[in-house]
């Protein structure tokens, strides 16, 4: 358990079973279904291992090829990168082992190895990214997540995916130029490409090129924002998130977007420092976006009617308080943020699974054919309802808890006015999602009698679904279980 | 419409083809036979229960009989000594409830009996915390959960919650059993009957306030499936209106909290007045959100408008429930908080005038002011409607004010304020029992005649002697008659609102009038309903309606009346029992409580002459109307609180976000790239502008 | 493309065209160039043939059974390379370390580990280039 080489059999295990999967696709759905299951199990226990490593015995580094860090790339196994690394892997593994039966109704058969491929190099590229420390490297590793979260998208070959999926790229491309620009202009001052090496060699220059380092960071932030669509620069996700394929869309918008974050995180305050950043203001101009995403994001979603769409909406005011943490700039703010992370990614999964199971039955859609459907689907109407009440704030389920510690981070950074703005968009959230849930239980359907039933949906559908929302449960009377590990990993941001 | 009890067919195809129109037939199916022996246990143990706790207390004539049962008592100490009763009595009902849907399937009889057991088995394990809450209370914990545990403590104002809610819904079970016959979904509305009662349980048990929001939550969402429950479109408007302002309300305790929590590092219900007042203007703030939060779910005004809309729509048993009881918790909240944030600890303060009374003092204000309007529009509203689903439910926040009046008396005299709390925890106990009994009565006559507009009923005592009986004890009840329980609380009530003009300022001698006007009114739409409803003549349709089928409800009723007269004919029994032991629990002075409180002569001649007026007045007005046909005026349309208010509130929002959508969102993501390029260079110059 | 002259000429030219590029890629630890130049040369010189040749003729060169298990293994080649540093205890990667030979300057076989990571590198770049070049042409007709 103590091997170190873990993370690079992590990253092995999901790299090599993205390249096997063109080379068995002659074989049965079956078998590939069952390999691709096993991968995945196994590169879930490998990070869970490498988690409990690192929890008892400290953190450690990486090096590739035994290069000095100046010049090779260096991975940092922390409590950080190994916490997230757990939250990608058993999360895709959940939402992959409920596509294989969903992807059967949405895609062609002939690109559903593809698709698979393109799922594993994209866990290999989030897991690649929150664990390495060298800034060219993560560049490399977003270009790839980039590339095949588009192509998730547009892997339905319809002209809304087609068009999301372009406007997504172009968006991404855009985004990963500046981002691009920004480390540049940061390798101009300290040549070294290292984050830890970078720190040192930052503080000195600071200086002496001020205004080198902002404009880095004016670029960093942007590209950062364009992808993990902070509130203006956000326009791709409505489209991208509702035309895509399920499995995709829980995946996106659960992991993929954070992923961004993590790199926004890392660079903010492991390159940079708090220092500067302080000095500069950005955690005040970061708290502005912020309390405007929570907000409109809501009051966008409330005007909706595709039930992916407003799921996709909310995604952007959730991702505004996750960014109103880091803005805080404390180690409670953070420790918040990382905090809604796992339980957004948990409660988004939950909701866009059970929307797409509806789906997968019924083939409806919009929100007001929905009347009646939790007596034809109650188990899976209960998870998006344990989803939705979540999302409201509703104690006994993990979203309560995540702004419980929001609050507090907010008071203790001492700007009370934000809690104003969490209970707005509480409040907001419960406007559009409470309907649904009413319609779903409580009106009758046009063609059938409201008399309990079970699911149709097969079960390697429900059970994904069920684990989830018992995992939001669980986790909404029990946050100290991840709440411990999150506040050790905030330390590894402020202790450099 | 299902036909109401579905068990008169069974039994009509009997065995052998005998003619089964006995009712002895009827009742000896084993649901009623269940339910008539549990009532007869119930009463025996109440009265069991009154004699151990006389004879606890008191030594002397009712010494030996209460000494002997006491020695009874003491053999059941195994059970009354059990220490995670609280716990008990919270998950039974949680568990019943899923377990009951479950049964439902199967069989409808059992799954009845269940819920009336179920009940019966809660009531017990409420009795049998009776000894260790006397002795100083019970505390339970759960820890872990949330981070900070979850925390059971029941002291005397709980336990007084506590029995009343056991009693109520073990009398609303054994009447829902012939009600719902006429609804379907059943199994949902036991399913969520039984959480709501867990939920109930746990609110008020709770000592510390996040325990309380998570189990006042889980009480708000279970309620919502009770009124939504007929799923017409009436129900499904009036339960929107329920859960928004439920989940706004809740919204604002979480607020409330979260500043208390940071401000004081206190979560738990102790005395708090001294950290709060150096908090400035935030106490205001925190005592506002609590109002405010608690207030959506006790009906204050003008924070009221879903009570009038959820009780027409819900089934009765869930009426009475949510009248009975459910509003009363949000009293509760508001009594919890203002015996231990607003008060101050016994051992710090030098009497009456001490400055740490001044927050409570300043919030008493408010809340007086409050309940006394809240008295007079609900009143005020009831004498214009013809609903009497609705009438009853403008009672209920008239009631509240009345409620809420005495929390703000208590509040606002801070240290000798024993009488308002008093008169606010007696009130609630007496409109519980009250309440219940007259929406079971709507309840009877609604399954009999389906008609519940009073102006098309009449002479209905006929049909239906033992209703009329229990509908005019609740009457009496309800408008203070000597003799029944509201006499005792209502007149505390009044001796606390002339205290608070007495000792504090003189303006409140309004609030008096106003307080003698609104009890007027009430006498009045009683005199009316019972006169429209019951007397007079009896209307063709109504000749021949069924006399059968009610037993049970019957029974009910006849239980809830039989607790109004008991507490009407012994009201020092509970004042001394229960009340005077919760109050000493709290800051009051025990001078006060001494001289005016204990083995307080409720029948003297003040109180007794005090009535007369009101009874005169309502009387009065009731000629008045019928007259001069005023009861069919209805308030202008500018005038209603939700249509200057709420209303445009809505349509603003709506209309605002589906505007704004409209205009910038979809614009923006249909065009081209050019535009993001705008709004990134947009972005990028904000940064630039840090480098200056 | 239909041209006599254009197909003649491929023809004479794209052998010395893939030479060119399989030297580029094995002299990849002594010259400039390296896999990723050498790659692109190599699948020029394949699209170059599709382009003269048209569609057909150019998939029969190059099928995409062939490309696709030129580029997984190609990777997998990469990875197991990677992993010779694992499995003699040091990192992933390792050169020196791991009991590659060093070489000496100059002679063509003696790079060790690298000449090793630059074919996998080269091959998955041409196959690359070619399955997507064929991809694009088939989606067009």
């Amino acid at each position: 358990m103590s091997n170190i080489h873990m993370p690079v059999y992590l990253l092995v295990v999901l790299l090599g079973t993205a390249l096997v999967i063109p080379l068995m696709a002659k074989m049965t759905n079956r078998i590939v279904n069952i390999f691709l299951t096993y991968a995945i199990m196994i590169a879930a226990i490998l990070s869970v291992f490498t988690l409990v490593n690192v929890l008892l015995n400290g953190a450690f580094t990486y090096h590739f090829g035994l290069w000095h860090p100046s010049y090779g790339i260096e991975f940092v196994v922390d409590e950080f990168s190994a916490a997230m690394t757990v939250l990608v892997t058993v999360m895709s593994a959940l939402v992959i082992i409920y596509s294989f039966k969903d992807v059967e109704h949405e895609l062609e058969g002939h690109v559903i190895p593809g698709y698979y491929t393109l799922i594993f190099l994209m866990l290999f590229s989030m897991v690649g990214m929150t664990l390495t420390n060298d800034l060219f490297n993560m560049y490399v590793f977003m270009e790839i997540l980039s590339l095949t979260s588009c192509g998730i998208v547009s892997i339905k070959r319809k002209r809304e995916n087609l068009m999301a999926s372009l406007k997504y790229l172009m968006l991404g491309a855009i985004g990963s130029i500046s981002i691009l620009l920004g480390i540049a202009f940061l390798y101009m001052v300290t040549g070294s490409l290292n984050m830890t090496i970078s720190y040192d060699l930052i503080q000195n220059a600071w200086s002496i090129y001020p205004r080198n380092i902002l404009v880095a960071l004016g670029f960093i932030l942007t590209g950062f924002g364009i992808k993990a669509a902070v509130f203006p620069l956000h326009t791709w996700l409505p489209d991208a998130h509702s035309t895509a394929p399920t499995p995709s869309s829980a995946l996106l918008s659960g992991l993929v977007v954070k992923i961004y974050i993590f790199g926004a995180i890392k660079i903010l305050f492991r390159v940079i420092g708090i220092n500067i950043i302080s000095e500069v203001g950005i955690p005040l101009f970061i708290t502005y976006f912020a309390i405007i995403g929570m907000i409109m994001g809501s009051v966008f979603a409330i005007g909706q009617k595709d039930i992916k769409r407003i799921l996709a909406y909310s995604s952007v005011a959730q991702i505004g308080y996750i960014i109103l943490g880091i803005g805080l700039a404390t180690e409670s703010g953070l420790s918040v943020s990382l905090f809604h992370v796992v339980t957004h990614a948990l409660m988004k999964s939950a909701l866009f699974l059970s929307a797409g199971a509806v789906i997968y039955q019924t083939g409806k859609r919009n929100v007001n054919e929905l009347n009646g459907i939790g007596y034809q689907m109650p188990v899976t109407m209960t998870v998006f309802s344990v989803g939705a009440l979540g999302m409201i704030g509703i104690p006994g389920i993990n979203g309560f808890m995540s702004k419980w510690y929001l609050s507090f981070a907010v008071l203790e950074a001492g700007r009370p006015l934000i809690l104003l703005v969490i209970l707005l968009s509480s409040f907001l959230n419960a406007i559009y999602y409470l309907p649904i849930i009413i319609n779903a239980f409580l009106r009758e359907s046009k063609d059938r009698e409201n008399i309990l039933e079970r699911d149709q949906v097969p079960k390697s559908m429900l059970i994904p679904m069920g684990i989830i929302a018992g995992l939001c449960i669980l986790f909404g009377f029990f946050p100290q279980l991840i709440m411990g590990v999150i506040e050790r990993a905030v330390l590894t941001f402020f202790n450099i | 419409m299902v036909p109401s009890g579905s068990k008169e067919d069974r039994n009509k195809t009997g065995k052998q083809g005998k003619p089964l129109n006995k009712w002895y037939y009827r009742v000896l199916n084993y649901f009623c036979i269940s339910c008539i022996i549990m009532f007869i246990i119930t009463l025996l143990l109440v009265g069991a229960f009154v004699a151990v706790v006389i004879g606890r207390t008191s030594d002397g004539a009712n010494g030996n009989i209460g000494g002997s049962l006491t020695v009874l008592y003491n053999l059941l100490d195994p059970l009354t000594n059990y220490a995670y009763l609280p716990l008990l009595a919270v998950f039974v009902p949680l568990i019943g409830g899923p377990l009951e849907a479950f049964i439902g399937k199967r069989n409808e009889g059992l799954r009845d009996f269940t819920v009336v057991f179920s009940t019966f088995g809660t009531f017990i394990i409420i009795l049998a915390m009776f000894p260790q809450v006397a002795d100083g209370g019970i505390t339970n914990s759960i820890p872990g959960v949330f981070g900070y545990g979850l925390h059971f403590k029941v002291d005397m104002l709980s336990y007084i919650m506590v029995s009343t809610a056991g009693v109520l819904w073990l009398m609303v079970s054994i009447y829902a059993h012939e009600y719902m016959g006429m609804e379907h979904h059943r199994d949902r509305f036991y399913l969520f009957m039984s959480i709501t009662f867990g939920g109930v349980l746990g609110t008020v048990m709770a000592s510390d306030i996040l325990t309380m929001f998570l189990f006042f939550e889980l009480m708000t969402f279970s309620s919502y499936l009770l009124v939504a429950h007929n799923q017409s479109p009436d129900s499904i408007l009036a339960g929107n209106n329920y859960i928004y302002m439920g989940v706004g309300g809740g919204l604002a305790v979480l607020v409330g909290m979260i500043l208390l929590l940071f401000n004081t590092n206190h979560l738990d219900f102790v005395f708090l007045a001294t950290e709060l007042s150096e908090l400035g203007w935030m106490q205001y703030l925190i005592s506002g959100l609590f109002i405010i939060g608690f207030g959506i779910k006790a009906g204050m005004l003008p924070l009221h408008i879903w009570l009038p809309k959820a009780h027409p729509v819900a089934p009765t048993p869930a009426s009475a429930l949510l009248s009975g009881l459910l509003i009363k918790i949000g009293a509760y909240g508001l009594l919890r908080v203002t015996t231990s944030f607003y008060m101050p600890s016994a051992d710090l303060i030098s009497g009456k005038t001490d400055p740490l009374w001044a927050l409570s003092k300043n919030m008493g204000i408010v809340v007086i002011w409050i309940g006394v309007i809240t008295m007079a529009v609900g009143v005020f509203m009831a004498l214009q409607q013809s609903n009497m689903k609705k009438m009853l439910a403008y009672h209920s926040i008239s009631q509240m004010g009345y409620i809420v009046m005495g929390i703000g008396a208590a509040s606002y005299l801070g240290y000798i304020g024993a009488m308002g709390f008093a008169g606010a925890i007696y009130h609630t106990i007496n409109h519980a029992f009250f309440k219940a009994l007259l929406f079971m009565v709507v309840g009877v006559i609604y399954v009999k005649t389906h008609e519940i507009d009073m102006y098309k009923l009449g002479g209905l005592w006929r049909q239906m002697p033992f209703t009329a009986f229990v509908c005019l004890i609740a009457a009496l009840g309800i408008t203070g008659m000597p003799g029944f329980n509201g006499f005792a609380s209502k007149s505390i009530l009044h001796h606390a609102i002339v205290e608070s003009y007495e000792y504090g300022h003189p303006s409140f001698r309004y609030a008096e009038i106003i307080f003698t006007i609104v009890s007027g009114g009430t006498v009045c739409s009683f005199i009316k309903l019972f006169s429209y409803a019951f007397l007079g003549k009896c209307p063709e349709k109504f000749q021949n309606i069924s006399k059968d089928g009610n037993g049970m409800m019957q029974m009910a009723m006849g239980g809830l009346a039989l607790l109004i007269i008991g507490i009407g004919l012994a009201p020092g029994f509970i004042m001394d029992q229960f009340i005077i032991p919760a109050a000493s629990n709290f800051t009051y002075d025990p001078y006060f409580i001494k001289k005016y409180l204990v083995d307080m002569n409720f029948f003297n001649q003040k109180d007794l002459l005090a009535m007369v007026p009101v009874y005169i007045l309502g009387i009065g007005i009731f000629l008045t109307g019928k007259k001069f046909d005023l009861f069919h005026l209805h308030m202008p349309r500018w005038m209603d609180f939700e249509f200057i208010l709420y209303k445009p509130i809505y349509k603003n929002v709506m209309r605002i976000s589906q505007g704004v959508t409209e205009r910038y969102e979809t614009r923006t993501n249909n065009a081209d790239v050019y535009i993001y390029a705008m709004i990134l260079v947009a972005s990028l110059f904000f940064l630039a502008a840090y480098l200056r | 493309m239909d041209d006599l002259i254009v197909k003649y000429i491929s023809r004479l030219i794209i052998p010395f065209i893939q030479l060119y590029g399989i030297f580029v890629i094995f002299h990849g630890h002594l010259s400039p160039g390296g896999g990723f130049p050498g790659g692109a040369i190599l699948g020029a010189s394949i699209i170059l043939y599709t382009l003269a040749f048209g569609a057909e003729r150019g998939h029969e060169k190059m099928p995409h059974r062939v490309s696709e298990k030129l580029e997984s293994g190609a990777i997998i080649w990469y990875i197991l390379l990677g992993m010779v540093g694992i499995w003699t205890g040091n990192q992933f990667l390792t050169n020196q370390a791991a009991g590659f030979p060093m070489g000496e300057i100059g002679a063509i076989l003696s790079g060790g580990f690298i000449p090793l990571i630059t074919l996998a590198i080269g091959l998955k770049v041409g196959s690359t280039m070619i399955t997507l070049f064929h991809t694009m042409i088939k989606e067009e007709q």
